[in-house]
């Protein structure tokens, strides 16, 4: 057996070596049952299907994440699905999306997902103080982005301006929740045309024309 | 959702033998023991790439061991205290300079029962990587690394087999790396009675305890589980280099 990404590496078990050491990397400081390991700082914001919080994770060296939950039950199927995802983005690398940490059921049936957190606030609730600059370096990293993800088979589906952060010193930007609500919506006719429209859109109404 | 719990500081095997300094108590000992115990094979690689034959790397590794278990400490101003894997080859390195004529002859009459090693297995791991260009240092460093590796898929295959899942772990446990050639997921989920989902988090949740079981070995060899990235991210390094 080769490993593409550690050629060269003997195997171990009938694995490479590396690839079970980057494993290790990525995994939580101690095993911990996801949420069990978080401490909650303030909510984020709410709506009827979900909740977010800001949380401090203290099996992954009490680095701030944030969490969101859906107030719906799941299947591990879906979770499954939810899992692959995240590993989709994470393989893309793309700087205007978060990591994913963590995905998992807890213990009413409800998913939850803990992600990197981002400073940054909705570019829809800063649209007052923002520069037109800034409006279009927004509009030019959420294209670019969007791009890669479609490039990738990946749709949004649920772009709109509490989705869109922009960090208030530094207007980096960060694209949330990417695939998700196609996913838990089952929204069988999201497409990235649909994204590219709701981005349109969203800029249309920050005053940005795309010129 | 639980409330907060505070971080509470971590005592890693090696935190406990460095913390004696030059005060051996039982606790440091036998943490001490341990750790050589589990970590000699290493010693054993880089003395032989150094060039000993097999019978003088046997007496080296095992009057290293005697001089180490005899003196208990650790040295409190030693710079390479912070990994164990540091300090175990400085101290070898160390030792082989300094102690190896005076010590050897004591060694043999007086270590039998010592510590028990297998120098035959380690004999054929060494066998296998000869050709290589290795370095000693290199070569310890990936033999570190792959005892790491056996020593945490041992765990993990125990534990599942300890809670009665023996099936899942013969047939989950090739799916922890993308290794080529697994069967797809849906096939193997019919196999275990599952759906194809809950396979895929299976392997998600085996990937992570097999994750925290790595680290936390890789922990015990630091003064601080702090250290534990660089430490892995080294091990990468050993053996994809």
């Amino acid at each position: 057996m080769t490993c593409v990404r550690h050629p060269g590496v003997a195997a171990q078990g009938g694995h490479c070596g590396a690839c079970l050491l980057e494993i290790a990397l990525a995994a939580p400081s101690e095993d911990g049952a996801g949420l069990d390991s978080l401490e909650i700082l303030l909510p984020l914001g709410s709506t009827d299907d979900t909740v977010v919080f800001l949380a401090r994770d203290r099996w992954r060296g009490g680095r701030l994440v944030r969490l969101k939950a859906w107030r719906r039950a799941v299947s591990e199927d879906l979770l499954a699905d939810v899992l692959d995802l995240h590993q989709r983005i994470t393989a893309l690398a793309l700087p205007a999306t978060s990591s994913s940490l963590e995905a998992g059921i807890d213990a009413h049936g409800h998913l939850y997902v803990v992600s990197e957190f981002r400073q940054g606030v909705p570019i829809s609730s800063a649209a007052a103080s923002l520069t037109a600059e800034v409006v279009s370096i927004a509009a030019r990293t959420c294209s670019t982005t969007l791009e890669a993800l479609h490039g990738a088979g990946i749709v949004h589906g649920a772009v709109h301006g509490g989705n869109v952060l922009v960090h208030p010193a530094t207007s980096a930007v960060t694209l949330l929740d990417t695939g998700m609500r196609p996913l838990l919506a089952g929204v069988a006719g999201a497409s990235a045309e649909d994204d590219r429209r709701a981005l349109a859109q969203l800029m249309q109404r920050l005053g940005f024309s795309g010129a | 959702m639980s409330t907060a719990r505070h971080r509470t500081f971590t005592t890693t095997r090696w935190t406990m033998v460095a913390a004696a300094g030059g005060a051996v108590d039982a606790t440091s000992r036998v943490a001490l023991e341990d750790l050589c115990r589990l970590y000699w094979p290493p010693l054993y690689s880089y003395l032989r790439r150094q060039g000993y034959d097999r019978e003088a790397a046997q007496d080296l590794t095992q009057g290293f061991f005697a001089h180490l278990l005899a003196r208990g400490d650790v040295g409190v101003a030693d710079p390479a205290r912070g990994r164990f894997r540091s300090f175990l080859l400085t101290a070898l390195k160390r030792y082989a300079i300094n102690e190896y004529t005076r010590s050897t002859a004591a060694c043999r009459g007086g270590l039998v029962g010592a510590l028990s090693l297998d120098f035959d297995d380690a004999e054929r791991t060494h066998a296998l990587g000869v050709g290589t260009h290795d370095t000693p240092e290199r070569a310890f460093d990936r033999k570190w690394a792959t005892l790491s590796l056996a020593r945490a898929l041992a765990s993990l295959r125990a534990e599942l087999v300890g809670a009665g899942k023996s099936d899942m772990a013969h047939v989950l446990l090739p799916y922890l790396t993308e290794a080529s050639e697994l069967a797809p997921y849906q096939e193997t989920a019919m196999r275990l009675g599952m759906s194809e989902g809950a396979v895929k988090v299976a392997v998600h949740r085996l990937r992570h305890r097999f994750g925290a079981i790595l680290r936390q070995q890789v922990s015990d060899t630091l003064l601080s589980p702090d250290g534990a990235d660089d430490e892995i991210r080294e091990l990468i390094r050993a053996l994809a280099s």
